[in-house]
């Protein structure tokens, strides 16, 4: 009888705790992760192939373009915002958050049916800024490198140049064998079992707690004895959770080779990898950029993959060398 | 302050009960009311549980219980679950047997983006043949955090300002179903191993590993 009158007062204090405590939605647009351009008109956006794509420019529209192609799938573009520098050098910089990413708008799985999608998005994006005869350059990290490429591939007269920084492979055999370099589960480690052990307590089926939940697992992206050599957080939007399952499933059951014509492209190619991802690494590096004829390979020192970010000092005269180069 | 007062308080009244992962009621003998167990596994990462129980026998067999589990990893109490309350053994014929879980449970968890204070209830059934030296049993239930308390980081923080600290309702859930079986060794120890899916909520997304794999050696006295 003591006992339950302890228990009868434990559930009593936590009623009265509770009550005085304001109950949240998970769900509600706006309280775990910002809302999307189709929920809030205030944030820059185009309609493009049949989406609405968080998207803003810098820079004079009639300099010759760059189309700064972030990673992922399902990053943004947040984090590379300080190649706006590139405006100053005299290029019309525009920067978008892919199909399903950052603060773009979200779409369901099943829409997700080809890596085709995402090149179709790039050019109706490079369609709808470009002017005729302007130069177009494209600057792409991670997998944003893997899209840049694909789009090489398929247009290969269209691009004046190339800034490419550790795409994962240019086929997905590359891609997975890199991948599973890094993202291996490790059992008895604090970071793995910190993504895991998330999975008891938060749970979702819609975007905002997808995303929400992938943005507090990308802690482990940062984590100490990370592989791929990041140094620290990075600034992000929102995550894409189903856009990059997606993209990956996509992947797996149709495996992409985006080098068939990149013998076709003969202008030199920026390919830039960094000194601390130990997954990646020169030998990766030349792999992966021997599918295009004219390579500049360069090492980018002091950084692992986040190069944009936590290599911009390195990073960035070597991207505004090449590309006014080709000016 | 108020959080850390209610569990403790809940801890203070369930102090003289505990609970088992594992049973079987045929293997306790009259004078083995108490049960310690220590498991290792996996159970949404690779963990390390110990748990005391006591039996009674009121209308049914009764074994109250409380266990604390924690994934390895180089920080040990930013992350840990507790959980308290009752196994009945609701049906028995020949070696047959049925038992009905009811449990609350409290999770923290912590990493770089959040702290989260979870309270959550698991419900389940245990059925299957009973010996006093071994048993072999399916289970299903149903693991649900009912509501979370959310404080996040200053690096949470810098990429999205407004994002709101509180109690949000509900958080996640997770059905699990599986087998188990356990072996007495002597008369004062058992060993059980448990291991079975888990599967999210509705339409939910799937944990990433969705399994569960636990080994359990218990101590009767």
């Amino acid at each position: 009888m003591n006992k339950l009158s302890l228990v009868l007062a434990a559930v009593a204090l936590a009623v009265l705790t509770c009550s005085s405590c304001e109950i949240l939605d998970p769900a509600e647009p706006g309280l775990l992760v910002p809302r999307t351009v189709d929920e809030d008109p205030t944030l820059p956006s185009i309609y493009v192939n049949g989406t609405q794509l968080h998207a803003e420019t810098f820079g004079n529209p009639n300099d010759p373009m760059i189309v700064v192609i972030h990673g992922g799938p399902g990053s943004d573009y947040r984090s590379q915002l300080q190649c706006r520098a590139f405006a100053a050098d005299s290029f019309f910089v525009v920067f978008y958050d892919q199909r399903g990413s950052g603060l773009s708008r979200r779409h369901k799985k099943e829409t997700y049916t080809t890596v085709q999608l995402f090149i179709d998005d790039l050019d109706a994006v490079i369609k709808y800024y470009r002017q005729p005869g302007q130069k177009l350059f494209l600057v792409g990290h991670s997998w944003g490198a893997m899209l840049a490429t694909a789009y090489i591939n398929r247009n290969p007269a269209a691009v004046t140049g190339a800034v490419l920084t550790e795409p994962g492979g240019l086929t997905w055999r590359d891609t997975e064998a890199y991948m599973k370099r890094w993202m291996t589960l490790e059992y008895f480690d604090e970071t793995s079992n910190d993504y895991v052990y998330l999975d008891q307590i938060v749970t979702g089926d819609d975007h905002v707690v997808l995303d929400y939940k992938a943005g507090i697992q990308s802690a482990a992206d940062f984590a100490k004895g990370n592989k791929v050599g990041i140094a620290g957080p990075s600034p992000f939007w929102r995550m894409g959770a189903v856009c990059n399952a997606a993209a990956l499933e996509v992947a797996k059951a149709n495996p992409f080779d985006f080098t068939t014509n990149l013998s076709q492209y003969t202008t030199k190619v920026l390919f830039g990898y960094s000194e601390l991802n130990e997954a990646y690494g020169k030998a990766h590096a030349e792999l992966v950029s021997s599918a295009y004829p004219n390579v500049q390979l360069e090492l980018i020192r002091g950084t692992g993959h986040e190069i944009p970010y936590f290599g911009w000092e390195e990073y960035y005269p070597l991207a505004k060398a090449y590309l006014n180069s080709l000016k | 302050m108020k959080k850390i007062m209610i569990a403790v308080v809940i801890l203070v009244a369930a102090a003289d009960s505990g609970y088992s992962q594992t049973v079987n009621w045929r293997s306790l003998g009259e004078d083995q009311q108490n049960v310690i167990q220590l498991t290792v596994g996996y159970d949404y990462g690779v963990t390390a549980q110990f748990g005391y129980s006591r039996a009674f026998t009121l209308i049914r067999p009764v074994l109250f219980g409380l266990d604390y589990s924690m994934p390895m990893g180089r920080d040990v109490f930013d992350d840990f679950k507790i959980r308290l309350g009752a196994q009945i053994e609701i049906f028995e014929l020949g070696g047959f047997s049925a038992t009905a879980k009811v449990l609350s449970n409290f999770r923290r968890y912590e990493n770089a983006m959040v702290r989260i204070a979870s309270f959550g209830a698991d419900l389940g059934v245990v059925a299957g043949y009973y010996t006093p030296s071994w048993y072999a049993a399916g289970e299903f239930g149903f693991d649900k955090a009912i509501t979370s308390n959310l404080k996040h980081s200053d690096i949470m923080k810098a990429s999205f300002p407004k994002i709101t600290d509180g109690w949000y309702v509900p958080t996640g859930g997770n059905y699990y179903y599986g087998i188990q079986g356990g072996k007495s060794m002597g008369e004062s120890v058992d060993i059980s191993l448990r291991l079975g899916a888990t599967n999210a909520q509705a339409n939910d997304e799937d944990a990433a590993l969705p399994v569960y794999l636990q080994l359990a050696l218990g101590v009767k006295f």
